[in-house]
C-alpha cells in the first residue's frame, strides 16, 4: 500500500507542473488570440513650474491645483493617463472588482495620483506618514470621511456606483482635511478593459472582445478623449490618442 | 543712447530672462457673512461693530495672495487684504503680508524677510478663514485689553470705551497675526522638533507693520511632536510696543518709549483622534507702560509713571466630524481671559486693570466644496445677559 502511494505521489508530482504549464500555454494563446488596441498617447507640454514645496508658504498649499500636488516619483505625466475601452455593442452582465487596490499617503502626497478601479471595488487607503492623514471627499455620490488615521492605518473603502454619472465614467476627488494641498482622483469605471499609460506614453489593452467600444483618454488636466472603434476578434488595432486641446 | 548699446542691453535682458523668469500665482478669499450682536456689541469686545449689529449681510474680508517661486530655493509671498475690522466698513486694500524667503535646498530650514506670519500662538498660523475652526479668534487674539500702543496703561479703553476706531487698546496677540522683521523656521528634528524665531521690530500684541522708534522684539515658537496623537508648543516673547504719536510726543526726550515692554509666554497643546480633535492654548502676557488717565499721562516730575500689569487667557477647543455627514463638523470653544494686578513703584491699584472676561463658541460647519466653506457660529460671553452676544452665518471660499 505504501508503495501504491509513492508511485501515486510520484506520478502527481511529474505530472502537476505539465498541468499548470499547460494552463499558461493555453492563456498565453488566448491572449494573442484576442483584440487588442495599442497606441501611443500625446498631452500637452507641461509648463516648467517648480514643484517644490516650500514649508514656509503660508498660503501656496491649498491654492495648489490638483496639477501641481505630485510628486517627484510621481511627475511623469503619462502614468496619471488611464486608457478605458466601453462596450457599446455589447454589455457586461458581471462586472468584476478587485479588492486590493491601495492608494498610499507618502510625504503628503498621494500615490498613485489617478487610481482607476471597476465600480463597486475596494480600495486601501495607506498612511505611510508618521504623521496623521485624513481622506474624505465631497463629489456628489460619493461623499465620506475616513478620519484622521496614524501611520501603517489602513482603512478600506468601498467605490460606490456614482449615480450621478450615467456614463460611468465617474472621477472621485480626494483631499486630507489636515494638508490642504493634497489631491487624488479615483477613476470609478464601468468596464474592466482599461490601463494605465506607460511612462513612455504607449498603452496597450489586451483581451478585448469582439465589437464595437467607446475609447476614452483620461488625464485629469485634459479634457476628456473620446472614439468609437470596432475592432474585429484577434485584431491587434493601432490608434493613438492626441489629448492635446 | 545708441543702436550698439540698446541691442546690447536687450541683449543682457534677454540673457538675464531664462533666469528672471518667475511664475505668479495668484489666489483670492472672500467672507460673506449674516451677523448680528446684542446691545452692548463693540468690535473691541465680540467683534461685532456696533453700528452693525443689528442683523445684516456684510463681506468682513477680501484678500488677494500672490505666491512666487523665483527658483527652488527662493519665494516671494504678498496678501493684499481689505476688511471690516473695528470700523464695520471694508477699509482700503493694504498689504499685510509681504515677504522674500529663502529656503534651503536640502534641509527644512527657511529664513524669510519682511513682513509674514507671527511665529507666537498657534492661531495666527490661521490667518485664513478657510483654515480655521471657528469664525472668531480666543479673547487672547480678540479682546483688545487697556493698553495702548500710544498711551500705555489706559483704564478708559476696552469696556469702557464710547469708540470705536482710533486708538482702541490692543489685544494680548495682534489679531492679524502678522509681524516684520527677520523669521527662521527650523525643523531641529523631522517632524518631532521644530523651532520658529523671529527678530521683530515690535512686540505680538503690536498691528503696526513699521515702527518709529527703536522698538525690537524677539518673538519665539517651539513645537514638539512625541508621537502622531500629541503636539506641544513653547510660545515666549519680548519686546517693546509703543509708537510715536502726537499723544505721547511731548514726553519722548525725556522718556524712550522703547523701555516699555511686552513679555509673553504661552503654552499650547493639541491632541487628535479619529473624528476628534482637542486644542488648547494658554497665554500669559507682562506690561510694562506709562499711565494715561483723565485726558493725560500720569507724571513724576518729568518722567512718566511706570505701570507693570499682567493677564493671563486660555482657552479649549472641541472639534468633531461626525462621520455620517461627511464635510461637517461641530465645535465648541470655552474662552477665559482673566486680568491681574496692576502695579506702580507706589501702589497695587486694588481691582483688576480690565474686565475678565469668558466667552462660550459652538460652530457647525459644512464645506460645499473643497474649498467653499459655511459656518454658523454662536457665542456669548460675560456678563451671560445676552448684551454681548454674537451670531454669525458665514460663508468663506478660496480661489
Amino acid at each position: 500500500m505504501k508503495l501504491l502511494s509513492l508511485i501515486c505521489g510520484i506520478i502527481l508530482f511529474f505530472l502537476l507542473p505539465l498541468q499548470t504549464e499547460n494552463r499558461e500555454a493555453i492563456a498565453q494563446e488566448a491572449s494573442l488570440e484576442s483584440a487588442s488596441i495599442s497606441g501611443t498617447v500625446t498631452l500637452p507640454t507641461s509648463s516648467s513650474s517648480s514643484s517644490r514645496q516650500f514649508r514656509g508658504a503660508a498660503y501656496r498649499n491649498r491654492g495648489n491645483s490638483s496639477a501641481s500636488s505630485q510628486n517627484s516619483s510621481d511627475s511623469n505625466p503619462y502614468i496619471n493617463t488611464i486608457v478605458s475601452a466601453h462596450p457599446v455593442s455589447f454589455s457586461i452582465d458581471n462586472l468584476p472588482t478587485s479588492d486590493s487596490v491601495q492608494i498610499i499617503q507618502k510625504n503628503a502626497v498621494f500615490i498613485p495620483q489617478v487610481t482607476p478601479v471597476t465600480i463597486g471595488s475596494t480600495v486601501q487607503f495607506v498612511n505611510s506618514d508618521s504623521f496623521y492623514h485624513n481622506v474624505f471627499s465631497l463629489t456628489p455620490g460619493a461623499r465620506f470621511n475616513i478620519g484622521r488615521r496614524k501611520t501603517g492605518d489602513v482603512y478600506s473603502k468601498e467605490v460606490p456606483a456614482l449615480e450621478w454619472k450615467v456614463s460611468g465614467l465617474g472621477p472621485i476627488d480626494l483631499f486630507c482635511d489636515i494638508h490642504s494641498q493634497m489631491n487624488a482622483i479615483i477613476l470609478s469605471l464601468d468596464t474592466p478593459y482599461f490601463t494605465r499609460v506607460n511612462e513612455d506614453g504607449t498603452y496597450t489593452l489586451n483581451n478585448l472582445p469582439e465589437g464595437t467600444y467607446e475609447l476614452r483618454g483620461y488625464n485629469r488636466n485634459t479634457e476628456l478623449y473620446t472614439q468609437r472603434i470596432s475592432i474585429d476578434e484577434n485584431e491587434q488595432h493601432q490608434l493613438n490618442l492626441n489629448l492635446v486641446n | 543712447m545708441n543702436k550698439k548699446k540698446i541691442t546690447g542691453v536687450l541683449l543682457l535682458l534677454l540673457a538675464f530672462q531664462a533666469d528672471i523668469v518667475a511664475q505668479v500665482q495668484i489666489n483670492g478669499t472672500i467672507d460673506i457673512e449674516f451677523s448680528s450682536g446684542g446691545s452692548d456689541s463693540k468690535f473691541i469686545t465680540n467683534g461685532i461693530n456696533e453700528d452693525f449689529r443689528y442683523l445684516h449681510l456684510s463681506i468682513p474680508q477680501i484678500n488677494l495672495l500672490l505666491f512666487s517661486p523665483i527658483n527652488d530655493q527662493f519665494f516671494v509671498e504678498a496678501r493684499l487684504q481689505s476688511d471690516t475690522w473695528g470700523t464695520g466698513q471694508l477699509s482700503t486694500p493694504r498689504f499685510t503680508l509681504a515677504n522674500l524667503t529663502w529656503a534651503h535646498p536640502d534641509k527644512n530650514f527657511s529664513l524669510s524677510f519682511g513682513r509674514f506670519l507671527s511665529p507666537i500662538g498657534i492661531y495666527s498660523k490661521k490667518a485664513l478663514s478657510i483654515d480655521r475652526t471657528f469664525v472668531d479668534l480666543p479673547l487672547n487674539y480678540s479682546y483688545f485689553t487697556n493698553i495702548s500702543d500710544e498711551r500705555g496703561f489706559w483704564p478708559a479703553a476696552g469696556n469702557n470705551a464710547n469708540y470705536t476706531t482710533g486708538d482702541v487698546g490692543l489685544s494680548t496677540i495682534y489679531l492679524g497675526g502678522y509681524t516684520t522683521g527677520i523669521l527662521l523656521d527650523w525643523m531641529l528634528i523631522e517632524e518631532k522638533l521644530r523651532l520658529e524665531t523671529s527678530f521683530s521690530m515690535v512686540a505680538p500684541a503690536s498691528d503696526q507693520n513699521y515702527t518709529n522708534l527703536a522698538n525690537g522684539a524677539v518673538l519665539t515658537h517651539l513645537t514638539f511632536n512625541p508621537n502622531i496623537f500629541w503636539q506641544f508648543g513653547l510660545s515666549a516673547s519680548h519686546g517693546s510696543y509703543m509708537q510715536l504719536t502726537p499723544v505721547n510726543r511731548i514726553h519722548r526726550p525725556n522718556n524712550p518709549l522703547e523701555q516699555y515692554r511686552q513679555s509673553l509666554v504661552g503654552l499650547d497643546i493639541r491632541y487628535a483622534f479619529g473624528f476628534l480633535e482637542i486644542q488648547t492654548e494658554t497665554i500669559f502676557s507682562y506690561w510694562t507702560s506709562p499711565c494715561y488717565t483723565n485726558g493725560q499721562f500720569q507724571l513724576y516730575g518729568n518722567e512718566l509713571a511706570e505701570y507693570r500689569t499682567s493677564n493671563i487667557g486660555t482657552n479649549i477647543d472641541l472639534r468633531f466630524e461626525p462621520p455620517s455627514l461627511p464635510g461637517s463638523y461641530i465645535a465648541f470653544r470655552a474662552d477665559h481671559l482673566n486680568f491681574l494686578t496692576a502695579e506702580t513703584d507706589s501702589s497695587t491699584l486694588s481691582s483688576d486693570w480690565d474686565t475678565d472676561t469668558s466667552r462660550l463658541t459652538a460652530v457647525f460647519g459644512y464645506k460645499l466644496a473643497r474649498n467653499v466653506e459655511t459656518k454658523i457660529a454662536v457665542s456669548e460671553q460675560t456678563p451671560f445677559d445676552q448684551s454681548l452676544y454674537a451670531f454669525r452665518f458665514f460663508l468663506t471660499a478660496f480661489f
